[in-house]
């Protein structure tokens, strides 16, 4: 029980990263839509992109380990990978 | 305690490792690749070939002598797309793509590339310079601007997928050997130019006025590997929504243009071909575009005057100074500017904490394939004679894998073409424009140099 409370600020903080979050949006299909031109000469699949994503609350193109006061928990999916 | 069970509920999912080998394009490009480069060996070892399959046009010099080739060998070309479509088909399914959307637009590139492979294959071809990565390149930028490509077809549109796996079959022609001797080279010159470059984009749009991330973002982008050295430093930074498409609308945009441009100054200063693939290599922006430069210059040898070296050497220095020299550090670039961003810039309410682990995670994969096919063929190699690799390997073995190359990369170069909107190139704004194009005219100068004065032994032998 102790070890399960010590635990507890650690895993919220984990756990309310941008990639669990419902406003962080990791899809290729959708990257590549926001992001004009970058089919031409790249790709939202390569590896370089590891797990990056846009904030739609920041609007702003983040890790998936970034994290804010803003979070708020995706309610369909551990990790949003619907961006609406 | 129920905090703790929801906070534990909603933890980002870490995607396994089984789910990136097959929802990335770099290991895709890594299956098909090693995949052919594995059965190619299998048969060569068995006494056959893949030659058969791996079907190319040859020389021509009229229209009759060049349809009546088609027509003798229309089931091994509709073998090769088969074989394409099966290959491709299954990857972009594994990515997302219809295979109903897939199919449609690869049978389309698929054909119109054959046409281009054939004309680039007319014996007056280079007189009146139909290289088929520049009228590949040209075809597809004119359809896509002014008929228009559907949307649908995007999916057979997969610049990275065709050039990646071009780049892993590229390895099964490079003894590592040469990879060895070659690439601490190209690691040093392809260091100086990405740090020269980079610092002259950055500090110019930090003069001009410009965010911090989005001058890191233009920087990397033009000094380290084009559009996926964009990506990956603006979400290290924590970049604006907008300011990696800047990035790409610039890479893309220069890197279209030095796809005709270096070429032609190359030609006029008649460069070897190992020393202008150098100079490619060290100053274009995306590999996709500088093979489509590489390989055009390439096509120059022995058919214009003054132009020395192999058409492969082009092609090889190019990719060992592109790939070797700057690609496989993007990851290092990202870790230390993510570290720069969230110690010394202004901090944007999003908090982030600099990994290592990124160095690998945004490793660019496919560049083991190139590795490990270039081991391989290595390895095969080894056990002949000099006589024999001639006699036996080169044909059976070597030369399938190179024909099917070209056509990864014919895929590639069309599906750039077809994939490029121009207008997209007017709203990235004066300043990044600015940024970026100092850092071009440093980089191009600055390769230039390196290329043609203080490496141009190394890259003249490289060439022989």
């Amino acid at each position: 029980m102790r070890a399960a409370l010590n635990a507890a600020p650690a895993d919220a903080v984990r756990g309310q990263s941008c990639g669990s979050c419902r406003y962080f949006c990791q899809a290729p299909h959708e990257i590549e839509s926001q992001m004009p031109g970058i089919r031409s000469l790249g790709s939202a699949w390569a590896s370089v992109r590891g797990s990056d994503g846009i904030c739609r609350k920041h609007e702003r193109y983040l890790g998936a380990t970034s994290h804010c006061e803003d979070y708020e928990a995706t309610r369909t999916r551990p990790t949003s990978e619907l961006c609406n | 305690m129920t905090e703790i069970a929801e906070s534990r509920l909603h933890a980002p999912k870490r995607e396994s490792t089984w789910a990136g080998f097959i929802r990335k394009d770099d290991w895709w490009a890594i299956w098909i690749g090693l995949g052919l480069v594995a059965v190619a060996a299998g048969l060569t070892a068995s006494g056959s070939s893949l030659k058969w399959l791996a079907i190319a046009p040859q020389k021509w010099a009229t229209w009759p002598q060049a349809l009546g080739q088609v027509r003798d060998h229309a089931v091994q070309y509709l073998a090769l797309f088969a074989l394409w479509a099966v290959l491709f088909g299954i990857g972009v399914s594994a990515l997302g793509f219809r295979l109903s959307r897939f199919l449609p637009a690869f049978a389309v590139l698929f054909v119109v590339s054959l046409a281009l492979y054939v004309l680039g294959q007319w014996d007056q071809a280079a007189r009146y310079n139909l290289e088929p990565p520049l009228v590949a390149l040209v075809l597809g930028l004119v359809v896509a601007n002014t008929v228009g490509v559907p949307q649908w077809a995007d999916a057979g549109l997969r610049v990275e997928l065709y050039i990646k796996t071009g780049i892993v079959l590229l390895g099964a022609s490079l003894p590592l050997t040469l990879i060895a001797w070659a690439g601490p080279v190209a690691i040093v010159q392809a260091a100086i130019v990405s740090l020269v470059t980079f610092g002259v984009i950055y500090f110019t749009g930090v003069r001009l006025g410009l965010d911090r991330r989005l001058a890191a973002t233009l920087g990397t982008g033009g000094a380290v590997c084009g559009v996926s050295g964009a990506i990956a430093t603006a979400g290290a930074v924590g970049a604006r929504k907008q300011d990696a498409p800047i990035a790409i609308s610039l890479v893309v945009f220069w890197a279209i243009l030095a796809i005709f441009i270096l070429p032609l100054l190359a030609r006029g200063l008649q460069l070897p071909t190992g020393v202008a693939g150098a100079w490619i290599g060290t100053s274009e922006f995306a590999d996709a575009a500088g093979l489509a430069a590489a390989q055009a210059y390439g096509g120059y040898a022995g058919h214009v005057a003054g132009i020395t070296g192999t058409p492969e050497a082009a092609v090889n220095a190019f990719t060992l100074m592109k790939v070797i020299g700057r690609d496989i550090w993007i990851g290092v670039w990202a870790f230390v500017l993510s570290i720069v961003a969230t110690t010394r810039w202004q901090p944007t309410g999003v908090k982030s904490k600099a990994n290592a682990g990124e160095i690998w995670n945004r490793f660019p994969k496919f560049v083991l394939g190139f590795l490990v096919a270039s081991a391989i063929v290595t390895v095969i190699s080894s056990g002949y004679s000099y006589a024999d690799y001639k006699k036996v390997v080169q044909p059976s073995l070597v030369a399938p894998l190179q024909a099917l190359r070209v056509w990864a990369f014919t895929f590639t170069f069309l599906a750039i073409g077809l994939s490029t909107r121009v207008r997209e190139f007017f709203s990235v704004g004066a300043k990044p424009f600015y940024a970026f194009t100092a850092g071009v005219a440093v980089n191009i100068v600055l390769g230039y140099l390196l290329s043609t004065q203080v490496f141009v032994g190394f890259w003249t032998r490289f060439g022989q």
